[in-house]
C-alpha cells in the first residue's frame, strides 16, 4: 500500500518555481537540474510536457544557445505530437545534452510522484510496443543525422562536475580552487589558489602538491606545469604557472601529500566557452 | 504543427545570426570572432629585451638580417632564408644555408606573440632565436668570436649608439665559440671568463637588434578576417567575401575536422606543441620535437633566466613553469600559424607535404606516430575522449579553399 502526501511530493509546478527561482539566483545549474526533474514528471501528460520543453527553450534562449534552443525547439513539437501516444522515453531528463530517445532511470522520489499521480488511472506510459518501437527507429534515425551534424571537436559531457570545492578522491580532504579575478584569458600565466581544510573544516598547512592536467576530449596535457609555489595564509596555497592554451574542457588534477595522509582530487574548468559556462 | 517547429526553429536560429548567408551556433560564431587579427591586441613587450622598442636598435637589426658579412661563407643572412618576398621564409623543405638544415623555416611574422620560437620550441625569445642559425654549421656558420669582430669593424658606432662601448677584442682568437668545431671551442675555453661575458654580450645584442628589426614585421589582415567581423557584427552583406566552399570549409575547420582544436585565436595556433603523427621526413631517425627542445631550452644560457636577459626573475613564467617531463612531448611540433599559410608550401616541420590537399589527408588519415604518441584519434578506435576525425571528399576540398582566405599582406609598418 503506497502513502501519497501531495503537498511535499515533487511537481512539475514546484520544479519550474525551483527553477525560476534558482535561475534568478544565477545558479544556472541547479535551475536546469530542477527543469529536468519537471521533465520526468511531466512526461504523462501532453500539456505539462509540452509546457517544460517550452521553459527549457526559453531557458536556452536566455543563455544564448542556439544549438540548445534548437533541440528544445524539435523536442517541444515532439512532445506535442507523440506524448498521448505514450511514445515518450520514460525518465528522460529532455535536456537537448542527452539523448532524446532513451530511456533513463527515474530518481526514486519523481517515480513516487509519478505513482501517486497517476494512481490506478489508464498509464498512458503504457502503450503497444510495437508502435514504440517503429517510432523510435524513426526517431533514431533523426537522431543520428542530428549527432552527425552536431559532432566534431566534442562539447564537454553535459553531466560534468563543474565544482571547484570538493572532497578528495579517498576522502581526506576538502578542497578548493579558488581561480583569479579578473577571469582567466587564454594563453596568458595566471596564478590561482588553493585551500586545503580537513574533512571537519581545520585548515591544512604543510601540504605538499603535484599538479597535471590536459584536455581529455584533444588527448594533450596542460602547455604548462603548474605548481604550488607558497602557502599564503595556513591552509591557502598559490598555484602559478597556470595557463590554458585554448578555450574548452580542461581537467587538473592533484596528488596532495599532507598531515592526514595522501590523496587526490581532480577538477573540471570551462575556459572561455560561453556555451557552456554560466 | 510544422509551422510551430519552423518558427521555433528560425526563432532559435536568430541568436547564431538569423538572417545570414551561414548560419553559426553562438559557440561557432565566438569561435571565428576570437579568430580575427584585430583580437590579438598590441604585440606584447618582450621583457628580457629591454632595446626592443628603440628605433635605432631595430635600424641595426635591418642591416644586421640583411648583411651576409655574418656568416662562415660571407653569403648567408637571415634574409637568404627569410625572404621579404618569400613571406619571409624560403619556400624549401629543409632550411638551405651554408649547409642543408634539418628543418623547414618557419616565417618572422608573429614570433613576437610566441612564447618559445623553433619548431621544437628551444629558444623562448625572439633575440634569443636569432642567435641559433648564426652559430649553427649549416646555416651561417659562423661563430661568436667572428661576429663580434664583424661588429667591430662594420658596425661600431650604430652598435655602441644603442648598446654602449664595445668591448676590447685585441688579442682574443678570430675564432672561438663553446658550440663551434672543436678548435672554436678549444679557443673559446682558453680565454678569461670576464672577456668570454664581453663577447657573450656582443653576440647577444646582435640578437636583441635583430629581435628589434623583427617585430616590426607582422601579418595584415585577411579575407578571413572581414568574414569574421561580419559573423561578428551580424552583417550578411558582409559574409558575401566567402565564397559557399570557403564558408563550408570554415565549417569543416571548426567542427568534423576539428582544426581548431590546435589552430584557434588571433593567429590561428594555441602556441603550443602537439604530436599528430607527421610522419617523419626520415623514418630510421625521427625527430624527437619539444622533448629535446625543452632541454635545450632550459640549458642555454641566453634563455630568459640568463645573465644575458634584461627580464626580472618573475617575468619569466613561461620557462619557469615549463612543462618539462611531459610524454607527449616526444616528436611534438609547436603548431604554426595558419595565417597566409596557402603561400607557404611546403608543409610540416621538414616540408614532408607538398601541398594543403596533402596535409588535410594527413589530418583524415590520422595515422599512428612513428615516434611518441598522435593525440589524434586513429579512425574506428577511442582514444580517450577524442573523436576521430571526419571529412569526406568534398569537406577536404571546401577545407583547402577556406585555407586560401587566410591570405593576407604583411605589415612591415612601424
Amino acid at each position: 500500500m503506497r502513502t501519497c502526501f501531495p503537498l511535499v511530493q515533487p511537481s512539475v509546478p514546484t520544479e519550474l518555481d525551483a527553477a525560476a527561482a534558482a535561475e534568478s539566483r544565477g545558479q544556472f545549474h541547479t535551475a536546469f537540474r530542477h527543469l529536468e526533474r519537471a521533465h520526468v514528471l511531466a512526461q504523462p501528460s501532453t500539456r505539462e510536457h509540452v509546457r517544460v520543453h517550452w521553459r527549457m527553450l526559453h531557458f536556452a534562449l536566455r543563455g544564448r544557445r542556439s544549438g540548445d534552443a534548437f533541440g528544445q525547439a524539435w523536442r517541444l513539437v515532439a512532445a506535442l505530437c507523440l506524448t498521448w501516444l505514450g511514445l515518450v522515453p520514460p525518465g528522460n531528463t529532455g535536456g537537448s545534452r542527452v539523448n532524446g530517445f532513451r530511456p533513463m532511470p527515474v530518481p526514486p522520489e519523481l517515480q513516487t510522484a509519478l505513482d501517486c499521480t497517476s494512481g490506478a488511472e489508464r498509464n498512458p506510459l503504457r502503450v503497444q510496443a510495437f508502435r514504440r518501437r517503429v517510432a523510435m527507429v524513426a526517431i533514431g534515425v533523426l537522431a543520428a543525422t542530428g549527432m552527425l551534424v552536431l559532432g566534431g571537436c566534442g562539447s564537454p559531457p553535459r553531466d560534468l562536475d563543474m565544482s571547484l570545492e570538493k572532497p578528495s578522491a579517498a576522502g581526506r580532504y576538502r578542497i578548493a580552487l579558488v581561480p583569479p579575478v579578473p577571469a582567466v584569458a587564454v594563453n596568458r600565466m595566471h596564478s590561482w589558489q588553493v585551500r586545503l581544510a580537513s574533512t571537519d573544516g581545520q585548515l591544512v598547512s604543510g601540504a605538499r602538491f603535484a599538479v597535471d592536467g590536459g584536455m581529455p576530449q584533444h588527448g594533450h596535457g596542460l602547455p604548462t606545469q603548474p605548481r604550488v609555489t607558497r602557502e599564503s595564509v595556513p591552509g591557502t596555497y598559490s598555484l602559478d604557472g597556470m595557463k590554458f592554451s585554448m578555450p574548452g574542457w580542461w581537467q587538473l588534477r592533484f596528488a596532495i601529500d599532507g598531515a592526514t595522509g595522501g590523496d587526490t582530487v581532480s577538477f573540471n574548468i570551462l575556459i572561455g566557452d560561453p556555451g557552456a559556462r554560466p | 504543427m510544422l509551422a510551430s517547429f519552423a518558427g521555433a526553429a528560425a526563432f532559435a536560429q536568430t541568436l547564431g545570426s538569423a538572417p545570414m548567408r551561414e548560419r553559426w551556433s553562438a559557440q561557432e560564431a565566438a569561435n571565428i570572432a576570437a579568430m580575427r587579427l584585430s583580437q590579438q591586441g598590441p604585440r606584447p613587450v618582450d621583457a628580457s629585451n629591454r632595446h626592443e622598442l628603440r628605433a635605432d636598435a631595430a635600424a641595426l637589426g635591418r642591416a644586421l638580417f640583411h648583411d651576409t658579412r655574418l656568416s662562415g661563407n660571407g653569403q648567408v643572412a637571415c634574409a637568404s632564408c627569410h625572404s621579404a618576398d618569400r613571406q619571409f621564409q624560403d619556400g624549401r623543405p629543409l632550411g638551405q644555408g651554408i649547409g642543408t638544415g634539418s628543418r623547414r623555416t618557419m616565417p618572422v611574422m608573429g614570433a613576437a606573440h610566441a612564447p618559445f620560437l623553433f619548431w621544437d620550441g628551444r629558444k623562448d625569445s625572439a633575440w634569443s632565436q636569432a642567435l641559433g642559425p648564426l652559430e649553427d654549421g649549416a646555416e651561417h656558420g659562423a661563430n661568436r668570436m667572428q661576429l663580434a669582430r664583424r661588429i667591430a669593424v662594420h658596425y661600431r658606432d650604430r652598435y655602441e649608439a644603442v648598446f654602449g662601448m664595445l668591448p676590447d677584442l685585441s688579442g682574443l682568437p678570430e675564432h672561438a665559440s663553446p658550440l663551434g668545431t672543436p678548435a672554436e671551442r678549444t679557443a673559446w675555453a682558453q680565454i678569461p671568463e670576464a672577456r668570454r661575458d664581453a663577447v657573450n654580450r656582443v653576440f647577444a645584442n646582435i640578437g636583441k637588434s635583430i629581435a628589434a628589426f623583427e617585430r616590426g614585421i607582422a601579418y595584415g589582415a585577411s579575407r578571413f578576417d572581414r568574414y569574421a567581423e561580419a559573423v561578428a557584427t551580424g552583417d550578411r552583406r558582409g559574409q558575401e567575401v566567402f565564397s559557399p566552399q570557403e564558408a563550408r570549409g570554415l565549417r569543416v575547420f571548426l567542427t568534423t575536422g576539428q582544426c581548431a582544436t590546435c589552430h584557434n585565436g588571433p593567429l590561428l595556433t594555441d602556441h603550443a606543441f602537439h604530436n599528430t603523427g607527421v610522419p617523419p621526413a626520415d623514418a630510421s631517425r625521427p625527430d624527437r620535437g619539444r622533448a629535446d627542445g625543452v632541454r635545450k631550452l632550459l640549458q642555454d644560457e641566453f634563455n630568459c633566466l640568463g645573465r644575458y636577459s634584461d627580464a626580472k626573475h618573475g617575468q619569466c613564467g613561461e620557462l619557469q613553469f615549463i612543462a618539462a617531463g611531459d610524454p607527449g612531448q616526444l616528436a611534438a611540433f609547436r603548431t604554426p600559424s595558419l595565417r597566409n599559410v596557402a603561400e607557404r608550401a611546403p608543409y610540416m616541420h621538414a616540408g614532408q607535404l607538398a601541398t594543403l590537399q596533402q596535409v588535410v589527408a594527413h589530418y583524415a588519415r590520422s595515422p599512428r606516430a612513428v615516434l611518441g604518441h598522435s593525440e589524434l584519434a586513429q579512425p574506428g578506435e577511442g582514444h580517450g575522449d577524442r573523436q576521430p576525425i571526419h571529412m569526406s571528399a568534398a569537406d577536404m576540398q571546401d577545407l583547402v579553399a577556406f585555407l586560401g582566405t587566410l591570405t593576407g599582406p604583411i605589415d612591415q609598418s612601424r
